[in-house]
């Protein structure tokens, strides 16, 4: 158990700086899952705090510890890789035992402590077997539990589950998540799966191209993301982009000429901003219905996908480039040309300056949250 | 395989089979020849491949035993043929021994290490191993005499001598090495690094137990190589005690007597080490040893 400190980390690969000064202060027991578009140093972040990647420049603090020079058992840290990387030669046993067996303890004493840990994670069964006549699902509770029976202060998963099938990763995700409920141990988690993120992270850290944009809750990132790029990367259709200018401001909120010719009212305080700046209204897909009200956007249907739970429309309207995406009730009788005309609460939607940077918005939260601000 | 075949494909079987056995003979003869002069009375080099008359003469001077022949007269074994299996074992399996030592841990410096370099040695090693060792005979000899006066049991006529020549013929096993150590995952040691492994113990416990097949692919090619090798043992071994079976054989066929027979019986003698090893090492040469750890 403990707390990590990431203070100014940096990372360089030859002249190529991946990381650009990281702070990040995680604390003891807390979920942490980071999140970014592809190639953005996740993995290498992780790998940094494991001791994979040498630091190069910075501080990193494991329970109130520098640990930068530590190798990696030293700083009490336990990796669960993409690959599982189970050593294939050795049996299960043989694999979860194989840190302790380095760690000069005897048979008789790590022996009962494998078996506990094969009997949490339901592979005890298992034991005598070789990792490739294991399942997927298997070889990756093996790598978890080789994890676990070092008992470390904190906890590295680098995207564990995106080897697994659909049905699969939810099961592992939701052992993941008691798994961390019963050991109460820092965990770090990468991974690229928004579900995963939101439902496992205690707070998520959104990384691009080697800086964090936003730390916050799930809640807290959904609801009020920092910036466009916070904003646009969760959520699934992701959110709607409208441009346009100021037209005016009220108490209200802001009132936006879009491009397309609509005016629509959005309501978030208007800070420093004035009529006339270049401004970008977000809508997430699920905000928008299917009706008319106060912010109407019209088009015609470009395409219409049924997932059973809800009808995803893309419309091409004068407001945006993109088509607009919005999630509408299930079985909608739309087609293909349709014309339609979408709407939105001016309490629902967001704003971003010229240089992509969030206006505060009006409204609360919904409640039963327990949103902490950690914004940088 | 059961899948449905075409009907032609039948004839390409018979075509592709008849083929193959054609080339399998052709390879096998020389061989069957060498066998067949073995157990032929007299050095006779020409002759049918199955002999008239099965005589065990040349086998019995090869195995170190005297016979008695046609007119009479007692021979004795003329030289030491056992005595020079001995040799040429025990300089294969230490040469053997010191590649596989010695290019296993180059080519994880090659394959896992970052240092400067690195590239232009890979390429080098390569292009030094493309001169032909023969070339530089007279060159080994001078060396070796050299290094003799100061350290003599690595000098000329010594085995030592023989297996630091062959020990330095490691460049192409380093490549065979560093290939299969590329196709395995750095997580690998990784995840043992992060067990708790030094550097070597994950090169130990995990990176060498995967790449045991090709490691006795090594050793099994550097201890042919050793036993077979003629021009570098012949200018360094002298002495009849020292020689290797390669070398030594060739002492039958002095200008004026071949003696193909005995010849013969010793060149196939030479070959029963490498069978035999290749029999043992055969188990450790499975497929899939490394399947397994990583997805999939
Ligand atoms: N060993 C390395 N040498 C040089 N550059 C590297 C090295 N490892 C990673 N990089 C670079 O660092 C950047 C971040 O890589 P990283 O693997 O951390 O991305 P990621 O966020 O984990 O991406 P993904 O979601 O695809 O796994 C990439 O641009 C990558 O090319
Ligand atoms: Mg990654």
């Amino acid at each position: 158990m403990a707390a990590v400190s990431l203070k100014g980390i940096c990372k360089d690969f030859g002249t190529v700086r991946t990381l650009h000064g990281i702070d990040l202060e995680i604390r003891d027991g807390e979920f942490i899952v980071f999140v970014g578009p592809s190639g953005c140093g996740k993995s290498t972040l992780l790998r940094s705090i494991a001791g994979l990647e040498e630091i190069s420049e910075g501080e990193l603090q494991i329970d109130l510890q520098r640990v930068n020079e530590l190798p990696p058992v030293k700083r009490g840290i336990s990796m669960v890789f993409q690959s599982y990387a189970l050593y294939p030669h050795m049996s299960v046993f043989e694999n979860l035992a194989f840190g302790l067996r380095l760690a000069h303890k005897s048979k008789a004493e790590y022996t009962p402590q494998v078996e506990q840990v094969a009997r949490v994670l339901q592979i005890d069964h298992l034991l005598t077997r070789k990792p490739k006549e294991l399942s997927g699902g298997q070889r990756q509770r093996v790598a978890i539990g080789r994890a676990i029976v070092q008992r470390p202060k904190v906890f590295l998963f680098d995207e564990p589950l995106s080897n697994l099938d659909a049905s699969l990763r939810v099961q592992m995700r939701i052992e993941i998540a008691k798994l961390h409920r019963e050991l109460a141990t820092t965990m770090i988690y990468v991974t690229h799966d928004q579900v995963e993120a939101m439902t496992l992270a205690d707070r998520i850290v959104v990384l691009r191209a080697g800086r964090i944009e936003q730390v916050g809750s799930p809640t807290e990132l959904y609801h009020r993301p920092a910036n466009r790029f916070v904003a646009g990367f969760m959520g699934s259709p992701s959110m709607n982009f409208l441009p346009g200018r100021i037209a005016q401001i009220d108490e209200n909120g802001i009132v936006v000429a879009l491009s397309g010719g609509a005016r629509v009212s959005v309501q978030v305080a208007p800070g420093r901003a004035l009529p006339g700046d270049e401004v970008c209204v977000g809508v997430r897909p699920e905000h928008l219905h299917l009706a008319a009200g106060d912010n109407e956007l019209a088009g015609e249907a470009m395409a219409i996908e049924q997932l059973g739970d809800s009808t995803v429309l893309y419309l091409q309207s004068a407001a945006a480039a993109e088509p607009l995406a919005a999630r509408l009730p299930p079985l909608l009788p739309l087609s293909h040309g349709d014309a339609c005309t979408l709407s939105f609460a001016p309490h629902h939607a967001h704003l971003f300056d010229v240089t992509g940077k969030a206006f505060e918005r009006m409204s609360p939260i919904p409640a039963a949250t327990t949103g902490e601000s950690y914004s940088l | 395989m059961a899948m449905v075949q075409d009907k032609s494909h039948l004839g390409k079987i018979l075509a592709a089979h008849a083929g193959l056995i054609a080339f399998l003979l052709l390879t096998m003869f020389p061989f069957l020849m060498i066998v067949s002069i073995s157990l032929r009375p007299g050095n006779f080099a020409s002759g049918s491949l199955i002999p008239d008359t099965i005589s065990f003469e040349h086998w019995k001077l090869a195995l170190g035993f005297s016979y008695t022949d046609a007119s009479g007269r007692l021979i004795a074994p003329p030289f030491p043929v056992l005595h020079w299996l001995w040799n040429s074992v025990k300089i294969a399996l230490i040469t053997a021994s010191v590649v596989l030592l010695l290019s296993t841990t180059s080519a994880y410096a090659f394959a896992r290490l970052k240092f400067r370099g690195k590239e232009l040695g890979l390429s080098a090693l390569l292009l030094v191993q493309m001169f032909p060792a023969v070339l530089s005979l007279i060159a080994i000899y001078a060396i070796f005499d050299e290094i003799g006066n100061y350290v003599p049991w690595l000098g000329i006529d010594s085995h030592g001598s023989v297996i630091l020549a062959y020990a330095g013929g490691i460049a192409l096993h380093i490549w065979t090495i560093k290939g299969y150590f590329d196709t395995i995952p750095a997580e690998m040691e990784e995840a043992a690094i992060v067990d708790g492994a030094s550097h070597f113990q994950a090169f130990w416990h995990v990176l060498l137990p995967m790449a045991l097949p090709i490691l006795c692919v090594v050793f099994l090619l550097a201890f042919i190589g050793a036993i077979i090798e003629y021009p570098v043992a012949s200018i360094l071994l002298h002495q009849e005690q020292n020689l290797t079976l390669a070398v030594g054989s060739k002492l039958y066929l002095y200008e004026q007597n071949y003696l193909w027979g005995d010849f013969a019986a010793a060149a196939i003698l030479s070959g029963l080490p490498i069978t035999l090893l290749f029999v043992v090492a055969q188990r450790w040469m499975v497929n899939g040893l490394s399947s397994g750890g990583v997805k999939g």
